[in-house]
């Protein structure tokens, strides 16, 4: 079970100050595909990347697996990071420099950790990369792109898939394909995801839809899940 | 080889004009240093040499010593050279205008000696026989007595003692308490004036006559001259051999070690070359941290995907060391193979300016010291480190979102960046521009403009030079 309590984000000061997330609590039942769904600045974002520990809220809690997120310290928040959450951008967020395998076993790399080639081998068949193993990103199609960063965050099994427009930037065909697969492995593995998206037939499929409205909570809808 | 190590490798070699850039800042940075310590080593080299063809290669002289000493000291581990010469005895000058001076000092040279103590002739020759003398040029100026080539000289030659202690040349003359004892006469022929020589101390006092040495006579005692391995430890050879006192430092000589016991030429010494190296180590910064500034943008975005999928503070402040360390290990070879080459030139061309006005007789080499070389490789390594580690810094401390979308580098506001009327019309569209562009974003010529004034400084010194 993963927990929001009363968070709240705001950015800039005096006249400039602008209120992302205003007092927003959310539950998130273990291995459930939720969907965020809101218009554009509505806050929906800010809420996915202050769950993946990359924005610090302002205020309020937030729980992953019984871990309160915002009160460890860089260093051990980093290592959260590395370990129970993945997350997938838009644009991809590749390292360059770095072949499909490496970018893909980054976090493991990252600790120095052997990487397991059975788990390696199964993702690369999985994502449907086995012959762009040794590609660098700007070698891929969009589309393979991202799937090399779903395999990144799905590396570490992490307890939490984060997914921020992972279709935004891709053609129809390749967006269905990137949700199937992250359906596919929520499913699979029995990973927390929660999707951002403006997609309401990409919404439609999750368990739950949340929308976000000026940074609060309007609607939370559970949904019977269709095969 | 860590996945930070790989990542920094592989942009290194992608980003080749970047790269380029900063290794020539670091070449050239390097270069600056290279040049000023090897620079200030070869001039030091050349003033010590230049003081020891003036006043003699030897570091510590005992005035009155006896062979047994001697031959301990010539097995001393750090004494490269002993040279020792006879101490014949003193003479009272009758008519000397100096009441404090009125000794002739009377030594015997062997060959060796002529090596060790420069003794420049002004006119006639040295001695070839214990009958010959050769006296000094301030024995006329200071006191008052005038000797010519070929006159001959009768002395009556002794020892000064005063309560029973025999006295040196380190002793000054002690009125009415020393006298000359055991004295026998002695006839001279004088046969060359030189000048003072450098060994004879200010307070010492007897005028140095130089006669030959004779093996077979019998001497009261010896002057010893010790050359030593290495100068700089000129104190430890005093303090191991267990002297405090009856000793003459060839302080002329020791000066250019920085081993003078004259603070204020220490503390010149030191300062100027403080002032020079924290001069360029500024100016290196400012150089270094703009190549590696200029590329913070593009680094914001991968240090920020790097901490999102996990990476500490401490792993990227690390990848940032060694690609400062990766940077150093092309420039700084760079830097020290250019600038050793560009001193020797600068040294080519001033020798001449040097020997019209210090020592005409002294080549300006250049010499090469490992351990200026090594500062010089510290301290670009330090300034490289320093000007990676501050932008990288930057970026740790800046969100993570906002690496990622790099929207907090410059943040305008309409007032920030508006021109008045009559600077709009006098600078035209495009100098309007660029100043816009100047005051939306100050911050990146805090680095430009200081970096701009070190050069103009140190072109300044050069031109003036």
């Amino acid at each position: 079970m993963s927990q929001i309590q009363d968070l709240c984000k705001v950015y800039g000061t005096g006249e400039n100050q602008v209120t992302a997330l205003d007092h927003v609590s959310l539950d998130f039942e273990k291995g459930a595909f939720t969907a965020i769904i809101g218009s554009s600045g509505s806050g929906k974002s800010t809420l996915l990347h202050a769950i993946a520990g990359v924005d610090i809220p302002t205020s309020g809690k937030i729980y992953l697996n019984g871990e309160d997120v915002y009160a460890k310290n860089n260093e051990k928040l980093a290592i959260f990071r590395r370990r129970q959450v993945g997350l997938i951008y838009q644009f991809h967020n590749l390292i360059p420099t770095l072949n499909v395998v490496e970018n893909i076993t980054l976090p493991i790399l990252m600790d120095r950790r052997k990487v397991n080639k059975e788990r390696l081998e199964e993702l690369l068949e999985l994502l449907g990369l086995q012959e762009r193993r040794e590609h660098l990103p700007n070698q891929l199609s969009g589309g393979q792109q991202q799937r090399v960063a779903i395999g990144r965050a799905l590396m570490n099994a992490p307890a939490v898939m984060l997914a921020d427009e992972p279709t935004g930037a891709l053609d129809s065909k390749n967006g269905r394909e990137i949700i199937r697969l992250l359906k596919e492995n929520n499913r699979k593995y029995g990973q927390t995801l929660i999707l951002v998206t403006h997609d309401e037939s990409i919404a439609l499929q999750a368990d739950r839809i949340i929308t976000i409205a000026d940074g609060r909570v309007v609607k939370d809808e559970r949904q019977v899940v269709r095969p | 080889m860590s996945i930070f190590q790989k990542i920094v490798l592989r942009g290194l070699k992608k980003n080749r004009a970047r790269t380029i850039v900063t290794v020539i800042g670091v070449a050239l940075a390097t270069l600056l240093l290279t040049a000023i310590t090897t620079f200030a080593v070869s001039l030091q080299s050349y003033m010590a040499q230049g003081a020891i063809r003036k006043n003699g290669n030897w570091e510590v002289a005992f005035t009155d010593v006896q062979d047994a000493w001697i031959q301990k000291q010539q097995q001393n581990k750090d004494v490269t050279k002993t040279t020792v010469y006879d101490n014949i005895g003193y003479a009272v000058l009758d008519g000397c205008n100096n009441p404090d001076k009125s000794y002739a000092f009377i030594t015997a040279f062997d060959d060796s000696c002529y090596h060790t103590l420069p003794v420049h002739l002004i006119s006639g020759r040295l001695p070839q026989n214990d009958q010959e003398l050769v006296v000094p040029m301030h024995l006329q100026t200071n006191g008052g007595i005038e000797y010519s080539i070929g006159d001959t000289i009768t002395l009556q030659v002794g020892t000064r003692v005063s309560d029973g202690r025999t006295l040196s040349q380190k002793d000054a003359y002690q009125e009415g308490t020393e006298a000359l004892t055991e004295t026998t006469q002695k006839t001279y022929q004088i046969v060359g004036i030189c000048q003072r020589p450098s060994f004879e101390s200010r307070t010492a006092p007897g005028y140095t006559f130089i006669t030959a040495m004779d093996q077979s006579a019998a001497v009261v005692s010896k002057t010893l001259f010790v050359t030593l391995k290495t100068p700089q430890k000129t104190r430890a050879y005093l303090k191991q051999i267990g002297i405090s006192q009856g000793y003459l430092l060839n302080d002329e000589v020791l000066r250019f070690y920085g081993l003078s016991d004259d603070q204020t030429f220490n503390m010149m010494l030191y300062s100027v070359a403080a002032v020079l190296i924290a001069l360029i180590m500024i100016g290196s910064v400012f150089l270094i941290y703009n190549s590696f500034h200029m590329s913070l943008n593009e680094r914001m975005q991968q240090y920020g995907i790097l901490m999102s999928v996990g990476a500490t503070e401490r792993q990227l402040l690390h990848s940032v060391l060694f690609e400062g360390f990766c940077v150093g290990c092309m420039g700084i070879p760079i830097g020290i193979g250019i600038g050793i080459p560009a001193v020797k030139l600068v040294l080519m061309l001033t020798e001449q300016n040097f020997s019209n006005i210090l020592y005409t007789d002294v080549p300006l080499k250049l010499h090469i010291s490992g351990v200026a070389l090594a500062i010089s490789v510290l301290i670009s390594f330090l300034t490289i480190i320093l000007s990676a580690w501050l932008p990288a810094r930057k970026a740790v401390r800046t969100p993570i979102m906002e690496c990622i979308r790099q929207n907090n580098e410059v943040q305008v506001s309409k007032k920030s960046v508006k021109i008045s009327r009559v600077m709009e019309h006098q600078l035209n569209l495009e100098g309007s521009l660029a100043l816009k562009n100047f005051k939306r974003n100050r911050r990146r010529y805090r680095s430009v403009v200081p970096d701009a004034e070190c050069r103009t400084i140190r072109c300044s010194k050069c031109i003036y030079r």
